[in-house]
């Protein structure tokens, strides 16, 4: 249903592939998922004003370039007029002026070439500036936003939907400021241009030209607003095809296994039938406002020739060439007129776009603190900490603990009963609702982020490597990490045996996804960078659940090393692997319901005592 | 692009709507060639007038003006139309029929194209070729009828300045093609550095609580800076090469007209008979023939890309369609496994090395062992969604290659490791077809332990995509109580307890082995706890069977009683 794009001018080529419509089916297929700050009309237009001004320089030379551009040629007519003239007079049986006319050709040729010159500049310079300087410097913006984004909006944001963002969203900002610094400088100069030179020869006429101007924005507008309901269900039911086809595909096991083939063809058919309803029709209104300014254009030149013939008879004193020449310009209206009724669609997604974009940039940042300080972290400390993730929530109530260096913690209990909450408080990911946390005394939320977070080594369930070097990887967050340290920290995780099996050994490039080792392996690369950062407090968070049971046999006596002099939080599922810790916390419904060693929560035959039992019972 | 017949083929029902479509453009075409004439005559006649002269003539023409604009109105907005349905119909007979083959593709053929890619496939693709027909179909009738009424009436002018004029067409095309071709590769680069920013980005977000606790946002943020500035620097590349056609275009098509006003001077000069008057219609003709040139420009612009969609395309619609039907055959549940091997398209070593054993029906087997032993690798053999490498797998009695994916999923309910679920409520979630009542479905959730929160939110509970509104253990329950509803000889449960603390993987198993007594379960686990009361254990390890046995027998195994030391810490 896109109007088709006449010019490539939008900025980044991949904007073309994926600009309009099927940027927008991303829009509403998970428009829950990439929440932003509601801005008003006149608040993005301030925030896109402050990012162009320091471009505006260059937009000023890039309109001067282009204003030469059409000034160049629109000379040009001038000198095909000489041109012609000096030949009409050589066949009205006067000498042919040779001296004359190679002279006009070649101001014409000069004027051509002039313009080609100019163009090729223009495009340039507006390419590269857009590109570079507005473009680019929006996406870094971005990017540093999402440095001071709290963990909270990350979790709860589609991860896809906000880089569609930060690619298809801008490519539309800059293509459309691009657009319509073209359009404004072509478009209006040339409007401008024909309505100068109408009045100057007569005013009646002229009126005529702004009252149809007038008419084909009126017709531009209505059709647009009738065609933007179509757009808006088409858009909406594309999202949700999109979101029925991507569910298919990624599911087809249990579609196939459960025979759920048809249920989808259904629900795919029937979405499919609504979007062609509302496509045909919003299709044949966009489509229609080309012809309709045609067709207006003529009418335009219809009633001028009328009305210039009237005027001519009546004897008001207009000559003939008058109205000729403005019944000529009235020819050229429609090619202005036309471009500004495309702009109206493409002004439209701009808007959205910059709505989304400068929308998420106004989002919440987390507080900084400024306060530092180095933390010995002798003592960590839960006073009364209550929390949700969600208001009104709590998973956690009312958490109490103390804990003192070189204690090993153990926190178990069914899932979604807060254990990882914990964990998540513990390094300010999110902060508590009410109650406080304390190391060494202090409260962390009166304390940088930054120098809270040193004090943690964290091994978590889910695995994270990025796409770089074995080596890279386990040195991650150590500045400055030689060959040796790195080796040494495998070698204590165990997984210097797999990692000398690697075509490149510590040089292996884990691919994105690290398709190239497996989760085990993953997850001991993990816990090589845990060994490496070899900071104060340990947290382990299902850390083992995904190594297997023999590997893990080693580990654990790695960890067990590694434990000695640290303070260590974990969390596990298998209770095998805390039999041994200072005291265990059994977390269920936000609250710490039994605490004490596993000896003391045995004789007490309580919850954890019945969770123990239930791993070896027999049915 | 041989294969294009493919799509030509989804033309055929509306072969109506084409012609139709393509004759009203004609007539359109015609009505917009008699206009320029038109406007003449009217400039002529207003020429022509002089005080009290009665302006008939010219009303005239001006009503005959307005009856042409309206009749190719008229005919263009009827052409529109056609072309909205024509091409809206087409885009959804395209969705429709990727979709339907995608439907019937196995997972294999899935996985090797990716989902990400067959989702650009089944959406963005069709968009691509669709724009694209819609514009060859405008092109094939304004571009022939615009160069050839052009050219023709140019030479009835004068051959010499036509041919000046018409040996610069082939040159532009020329050039076209060949910025065209230099775009390609850039374009392509483009989008490496695009998917490489976006791959940062990804990264970034997946891993942000690493890069928290590490403190190294700054430094992924350079990365992301280094990436973006390096896309910009290509893009403006891409860009500024694929821009500058037009000036270039417009350029070649002005020296044109110079050349034109030259040499017909000379000829006029020279008194060879050409009037000034034809030189300027020759000059309106170049105009008419370049805006031709142009439309098709874009055309051939796309064809690339469009080439490339049509060949991503053809990668799905040329994926063997795999074998359906008799979805009544019901079998028994009996399982042999003859030497069945497995290995992955691109690896050297087997994922899992020739395996022998034998399920009896009704049987509880236990497949044991860590990540990487194989005993996943097994699981997706049994499905009969991948085949196996090597020996034969026969399930009821029927070698497992010679029954269909429905005569498969008739007699095998399958529990994956990660479950998938689908933006619908929960009662389509788990029953789709609406085949069971409310009582089964509730006896199906309280069997999975899930009938309390079933109860507490309803049967219509709306499930986002993906189950995102639902925790790991929820999950797990839910596509526990979607195979309990099922009645199937044989139930596959791949790690299905894994999210479940003990407790309630206790009960659920608890309320199986009432519910499926009688029917063969294979249940892949790392849990001893799991395995433990099941009639027979497989150990796997390394991609191989190394022991199978009950529980006790096991425990004489080094291997098994590692594993179950390690989880059970020894005591007991």
């Amino acid at each position: 249903m896109k109007k088709r794009p006449e010019k490539k001018m939008d900025n980044d080529s991949r904007a073309q592939n994926i600009e309009g419509v099927e940027n927008d089916e991303k829009e509403s297929f998970s428009s829950s998922k990439f929440e932003v700050v509601e801005l008003s009309g006149k608040q993005t237009l301030k925030a896109l004003a402050r990012d162009i001004k320091p471009i505006s320089g260059w937009i000023a030379l890039c309109v001067l370039v282009s204003l030469v551009a059409v000034v160049l040629v629109s000379l040009a007519p001038t000198y095909v007029g000489n041109v012609v003239n000096i030949i009409n007079d050589y066949v009205g049986g006067k000498a042919f002026d040779n001296d004359a006319f190679i002279k006009q050709i070649v101001v014409l040729a000069a004027c051509y070439g002039g313009y080609a010159v100019f163009s090729v500049l223009n495009i340039f310079l507006m390419n590269n500036v857009m590109s570079r300087h507005f473009n680019n410097k929006l996406r870094i913006k971005m990017s540093e936003k999402i440095m001071r984004l709290p963990v909270s909006y990350i979790d709860k944001t589609s991860k896809g939907e906000l880089i569609e963002r930060m690619t298809d969203d801008v490519s539309v900002i800059g293509g459309t400021v691009h657009d319509m610094i073209n359009l404004i400088v072509t478009g209006f100069f040339q409007l401008v241009l024909i309505l100068v030179f109408a009045f100057m020869q007569d005013w009646h006429m002229a009126l005529v030209i702004v009252g149809i101007g007038l008419v084909c924005v009126a017709v531009a507008a209505i059709m647009s607003g009738r065609s933007s309901k179509y757009f808006t269900s088409y858009m909406s039911q594309n999202g949700k095809l999109y979101s029925v086809i991507e569910e298919t595909y990624s599911g087809m096991k249990t579609v196939r296994s459960y025979g759920m083939e048809g249920f989808m063809r259904r629900r795919h058919a029937d979405i499919n039938g609504r979007i062609l309803k509302s496509g045909k029709r919003g299709y044949f209104i966009v489509n229609s406002m080309g012809p309709l300014m045609t067709f207006i254009t003529t009418v335009a030149f219809a009633l001028i020739c009328l009305i210039g013939g009237y005027m001519i008879i009546g004897g008001v004193g207009i000559t003939v060439g008058a109205v000729i020449a403005v019944v000529l310009y009235a020819q050229q209206l429609s090619s202005p007129l036309g471009s500004l009724a495309n702009s109206m669609g493409m002004f439209q997604r701009a808007k959205i776009a910059s709505k989304r974009i400068y929308g998420m940039l106004a989002l919440p940042e987390i507080e900084e603190q400024t306060q530092t300080a180095k933390l010995e972290c002798d003592a960590v400390e839960f006073q009364h900490v209550r929390f949700g993730y969600v208001p009104d929530t709590p998973v956690i109530k009312d958490l109490d603990l103390r804990v003192k260096r070189g204690q090993k913690i153990a926190i178990v209990g069914p899932t979604g009963g807060g254990k990882t909450t914990i964990v998540n408080l513990l390094m300010r990911f999110y902060d508590p609702d009410s109650g406080r946390i304390l190391i060494d005394g202090t409260d962390t939320k009166t304390l940088d982020r930054d120098c809270v977070r040193d004090c943690f080594d964290m091994v978590l369930q889910d695995t994270w490597l990025f796409g770089g070097t074995i080596a890279d990887n386990v040195a991650y967050g150590v500045e400055n990490a030689t060959r040796e340290q790195i080796e040494s920290a495998c070698k204590a995780a165990f997984c210097d045996g797999f990692i000398a099996t690697m075509p490149n050994g510590y040089d292996t490039i884990i691919t994105q996804g690290a398709a190239n080792i497996s989760q085990g392996q993953k997850q001991l690369l993990t816990i090589a960078r845990a060994f490496m950062a070899n900071r104060p407090i340990l947290i382990l968070d299902e850390a083992t659940s995904n190594v297997d049971t023999r590997t893990e046999t080693l580990l654990q006596r790695a960890m067990d090393k590694l434990m000695t002099g640290r303070t260590c939080f974990v969390i596990a599922h298998r209770l095998s692997t805390i039999i041994n810790a200072d005291e265990i916390l059994v977390v269920k419904d936000g609250e710490i319901i039994e605490c004490g060693t596993h000896g003391e929560l045995m004789d007490k035959n309580g919850f954890y005592a019945d969770m123990f039992n239930s791993q070896y019972s027999i049915i | 692009m041989s294969k294009l017949s493919r799509y030509i083929t989804l033309l055929k029902p509306f072969r109506r709507h084409v012609f139709g479509y393509l004759f009203l453009l004609c007539c359109c075409c015609a009505c917009n060639l008699i206009q320029p004439l038109l406007m003449d005559v009217a400039v002529e006649q207003i020429n022509a007038l002089g005080a009290n002269s009665a302006p008939t003539d010219l009303m005239i023409t001006c009503a005959v003006m307005l009856g042409a604009a309206l009749l190719s109105l008229g005919f263009i907005l009827g052409a529109t139309k056609l072309s909205a349905v024509l091409s809206n119909e087409l885009t959804a007979a395209m969705r429709s029929a990727i979709f339907e083959h995608a439907s019937n593709i196995s997972v294999a053929d899935i996985g090797r194209i990716g989902v990400a890619a067959m989702l650009d496939r089944s959406t963005y693709d069709i968009l691509g070729i669709m724009d694209f027909l819609a514009l060859a179909l405008n092109a094939a009738v304004t571009v022939p009828v615009y160069i050839i009424v052009g050219c023709v009436m140019a030479i009835r002018i004068d051959g010499v300045l036509a041919s000046v004029m018409i040996v610069f067409i082939p040159l532009i095309i020329v050039m076209i093609v060949c910025v065209t071709r230099l775009v390609k590769p850039l374009q392509k680069r483009s989008n490496l550095y695009l998917d490489k920013q976006n791959a940062i980005v990804h990264e970034r977000l997946s891993g942000i609580r690493v890069i928290r606790a590490f403190n190294r946002e700054p430094y992924e943020h350079a990365r992301m800076a280094d990436a973006t500035n390096v896309m910009a620097t290509n893009f403006v590349k891409t860009n500024v090469t694929m821009s500058v056609m037009s000036p270039i275009a417009v350029f070649i098509m002005n020296i044109v007209t110079v050349l034109v006003l030259f040499i017909g001077a000379k000829r006029i000069t020279a008194g060879i008979a050409v009037n000034t008057g034809g030189i300027v219609q020759l000059l309106q003709y170049l105009s008419m023939i370049m805006s031709a040139i142009f439309t098709s420009a874009w055309a051939i612009v796309q064809f690339p890309r469009v080439r490339v969609s049509v060949g991503r395309m053809n990668e799905v619609f040329d994926c063997p369609r795999i074998e359906r039907g008799s979805a009544d055959c019901v079998m028994d549940g009996s399982a042999i496994a003859l030497d069945v091997s497995y290995r992955y398209p691109d690896s050297s070593v087997d994922a899992l090395e020739p395996v022998t054993f034998t399920v009896k029906s009704g049987d509880k087997i236990a497949l044991i062992g860590g990540t990487g032993s194989g005993k996943s690798t097994l699981m997706m053999l049994f499905t009969g969604m991948t085949k196996p490498t090597g020996g034969e797998l026969v399930l009821g009695g029927k070698s497992i290659g010679s029954l269909t994916v429905d005569e498969i999923s008739r007699n095998v309910t399958t529990v994956f490791q990660k479950s998938d679920f689908f933006t619908a409520t929960l009662r389509e979630n788990i029953d789709p077809l609406g085949r069971y009542t409310d009582e089964q479905v509730f006896a199906a959730l309280d069997c999975a332990e899930f009938g309390e929160f079933a109860r507490k939110v309803g049967l219509d509970y709306k499930i986002d995509q993906g189950g995102s509104n639902l925790s790991g253990g929820q999950k797990q329950r839910l596509a526990l109580a979607r195979a309990f509803l099922r009645d199937t000889p044989i139930y596959l449960f791949d790690d299905s307890f894994s999210a479940l603390d003990y407790l309630t993987e206790k009960r659920v198993r608890k309320n199986m082995n009432a519910a499926l007594s009688g029917k063969t379960c294979i249940i892949a686990t790392q849990r001893v706890s799991t395995a433990y009361n099941c009639d027979k254990i497989l150990l796997f390890d390394g991609g191989r069977l190394i022991a199978s046995g009950t529980h006790d027998e096991l425990m004489q195994n080094a291997v098994y009683k590692e594993i179950y030391v390690s989880q059970t810490g020894g005591e007991r």
